[in-house]
């Protein structure tokens, strides 16, 4: 009995110490170097290695940090917030501009005020549209890393075949949709004009504003129902269902728009620079331009999609945090993106001198909308998505939809 | 009287010998089912503390229009699936339970898609089930559109985009993948079955369809028992396939309650209203469970 009970007592020493070392460990790298770590997704194959190589060396110039980047597959955001209430969260990690108020509503991001304060970081450096988009009320949240906006990728072949000019800054909504048709051929289906899924609001919300709707008004009142939200879907479903220029990728049977373009079966789809590195690694033979989206009736407009480096409230390390996040916003590394648009201004300037189809990318910025929807964005966005779906499945007529949608959101906004 | 000294420690120590799994049982699955009870009562982010709304979780559950929907989804993906598979399983386990040539290469091919990754699985099918896909294709090739047409729908169709379809082509999915484990079962089942009793038959000169019907199925009560609940409950919880491929789209009409779980709990992370979802749930299979016991006469 009493070696037993001695037994006991050993297997809870040891359980405590493996306990203790695991709490004390997790802080602590090699040669008793501060460990902190960085995360963020996997969508690109090139990015991660960029990061993985940019991690290395900023570990090899530091002799008393290391940085563990440990890269998210898949679920992105439910894996970090599921960290970060287990408080296992990393100290810096990827925060698309889309969770930017949701994360500040939940108080999760730490100011980086007092670390911009002492750094030679300034916000002149960057983008204003960027650097705006992760300020709230004065204080800075993130630094961003690049960003996207949304630009029209044509097949060239496809508009040389059918003598038509490529698309240029003259071209409007009209002249798209008249190109959309010339370049489809019609019935046997094989070319298309354009693609476009159709639970898309990326697409649809710029063409909105380029009618003059807005999705909120000043007192946060949700106004997609508006005459000229009508019109813009009008137009953007008529794509598809009146002129049938337009098509899904679903329908030739493929499951994304980017290899609807790649194989040649529409002539045109509005992508952000993303596309590029795609084409380029999988289309390579495929002859493309880039331009601007077209102009609206009341103008230009599109949707500023960045991401940017936070530190959480949770991270202990927040100095060394900061010290990364100081190295990877840096003009040297910044030089070396090459799949977006750096968000530095002279970075950006050179990139797209020396990369010239990421010029509509840039020149977007200017005018570009924050791809944000407030606290309650994936249930905002999924509310406009099957608002879109319903048109067009016919689900609905656009003005039950768009009226239907208006009212949905208030609720979720709780107005 | 008093229960003896020996009695006691008798228990004790059955207790005792208990106490490994009671352990396991107790932390892992007792404790977080009242803690998920005791958050069905909460409003709970995760990242607040939980505040207690009483019952207006089930409250607003019961007005809310995408749990109906998931409802009525279930209901009858379930209904239709659990029909569907376990005739099935039935009817090929009957005929592999024969001395027929080739019988292990066909048992094999037919448990096959279950022991495959659903995922995988799921990503085949959605190639299959597109407008140009290989569904459409053999559908065509045995001039069966023609049906399709009679019912409404265009041919050809795309499957998982219309929302007319979509629920069909994921039940469709489900019961090819199923049905082969299923009919493991059965023939297991088969195998129990005295051959004295179909010997009796015999000599009673009952046919091939009385000997089914009254010697086979009867025997088969508990296991068609245990396949009707094993279905019922894994089509209750249906997840996987809605997720790979239709994340509870066209229009809702993929949008399952184990799918709206999810979503609540880790999209939305309103981890209160998921919990009480999870119970609704669970009380909805156990009052399945129950009446089916009752209809089966168990």
């Amino acid at each position: 009995m009493w070696v037993a009970r001695r037994g006991l007592a050993r297997l809870a020493a040891l359980a405590c110490m493996l306990l203790v070392a695991g709490c004390a460990g997790e802080d602590v790298g090699s040669g008793g170097k501060i460990r902190i770590r960085l995360s963020g997704y996997t969508g690109n194959p090139v990015e991660t290695d960029l990061v993985s190589a940019l991690v290395a060396e900023f570990n090899r110039s530091q002799s008393g940090v290391e940085v563990v980047y440990e890269p998210v597959p898949g679920q992105y955001y439910p894996k970090i917030l599921t960290m970060l209430v287990a408080g296992t969260a990393p100290d810096v990690f990827y925060l698309d501009i889309a969770y930017f108020q949701p994360f500040l509503a939940k108080k999760i991001l730490r100011p980086l005020d007092v670390y911009l304060a002492r750094s030679t970081v300034r916000a002149e450096q960057f983008l204003p549209a960027l650097w705006a988009a992760f300020t709230d009320d004065g204080h800075v949240y993130g630094i961003p890393k690049d960003f996207n906006t949304l630009a029209l990728f044509y097949n060239k072949d496809m508009f040389d075949g059918r003598n038509v000019p490529y698309p240029d800054a003259t071209w409007d909504l009209d002249t798209f949709r008249v190109v959309a048709r010339r370049l489809t051929e019609a019935p046997d289906g094989r070319q298309y004009g354009f693609v476009l899924t159709h639970d898309d609001i990326d697409r649809y919300l710029p063409i909105a504003r380029m009618f003059g709707a807005r999705l909120f008004d000043a007192a946060g009142r949700c106004v997609i129902d508006s005459p000229q939200a009508r019109q813009a879907m009008d137009y953007y479903a008529g794509l598809s269902l009146v002129d049938q220029t337009a098509i899904y990728p679903s329908e030739v049977g493929i499951t994304k728009t980017y290899d609807v373009f790649g194989r040649g079966l529409a002539a045109m789809v509005f992508e952000g620079s993303w596309l590029i590195p795609y084409l380029r690694q999988f289309f390579p033979g495929v002859r493309y331009g880039t331009a601007g989206l077209p102009a609206g009736p009341v103008g230009h407009s599109n949707f500023l999609f960045t991401v940017a480096y936070v530190i959480p409230h949770t991270s202990r390390q927040p100095d060394a945090a900061w010290a990364l996040i100081e190295f990877l916003t840096s003009e040297t590394v910044q030089e070396r993106i090459t799949f977006a648009v750096p968000s530095r201004r002279t970075a950006s300037e050179r990139y797209v001198r020396t990369h010239p189809e990421y010029r509509p990318i840039l020149d977007a910025a200017a005018y570009a909308q924050p791809y944000e929807f407030g606290p309650k964005s994936d249930r905002v966005r999924e509310r406009l998505g099957l608002m879109v779906q319903e048109v067009f499945l016919r689900a609905k007529s656009v003005q039950r939809a768009l009226a239907d949608a208006a009212r949905d959101i208030d609720q979720i906004n709780q107005l | 009287m008093k229960p003896s000294r020996m009695a006691l420690s008798e228990t004790a120590a059955g207790y005792l010998f208990l106490a490994p799994f009671l352990l396991v049982f107790g932390v892992f699955t007792l404790w977080p089912l009242l803690v998920a009870l005791w958050l069905s009562f909460h409003s709970y982010d995760l990242f607040s503390a939980p505040a207690w709304v009483g019952l207006e979780n089930y409250r607003f559950l019961s007005r809310q229009g995408d749990f109906w929907i998931s409802i009525r989804n279930t209901a009858l993906y379930t209904l239709v699936v659990v029909a569907a598979q376990t005739g099935l399983a039935l009817l090929l386990a009957v005929v592999l339970d024969r001395k027929l040539r080739g019988r292990a290469f066909f048992r094999a091919a037919f448990v096959l898609p279950s022991v495959t990754s659903s995922v995988a699985v799921s990503l085949i099918f959605m190639f299959m089930f597109f407008r140009n896909g290989a569904l459409n294709q053999a559908l065509a090739w045995t001039r069966l559109d023609a049906v399709l047409v009679v019912l409404g729908l265009a041919s050809p169709v795309d499957w998982l985009g219309d929302p007319r379809t979509a629920l069909w082509a994921i039940m469709i999915q489900n019961i090819w993948s199923t049905a082969g484990y299923l009919m493991i079962i059965v023939l297991a089942g088969l195998q129990d079955v005295p051959e004295t009793l179909y010997e009796a038959a015999r000599v009673d000169a009952a046919g091939g369809w009385q000997t089914f019907r009254y010697v086979t199925l009867p025997s088969l009560k508990p296991t068609v028992f245990y396949v009707v609940t094993v279905g019922i409950i894994g089509s209750f919880q249906v997840f996987d396939q809605i997720y790979v491929m239709t994340e509870g789209g066209p229009l809702k009409s993929t949008l399952t309650t184990a799918y709206l779980l999810y979503k609540e709990a880790f999209v939305n992370f309103n981890m209160g209203y998921a919990c009480a979802i999870a119970f609704v749930l669970a009380a909805i299979i156990f009052a399945c469970t129950l009446m089916q016991r009752r209809l089966l006469g168990e």
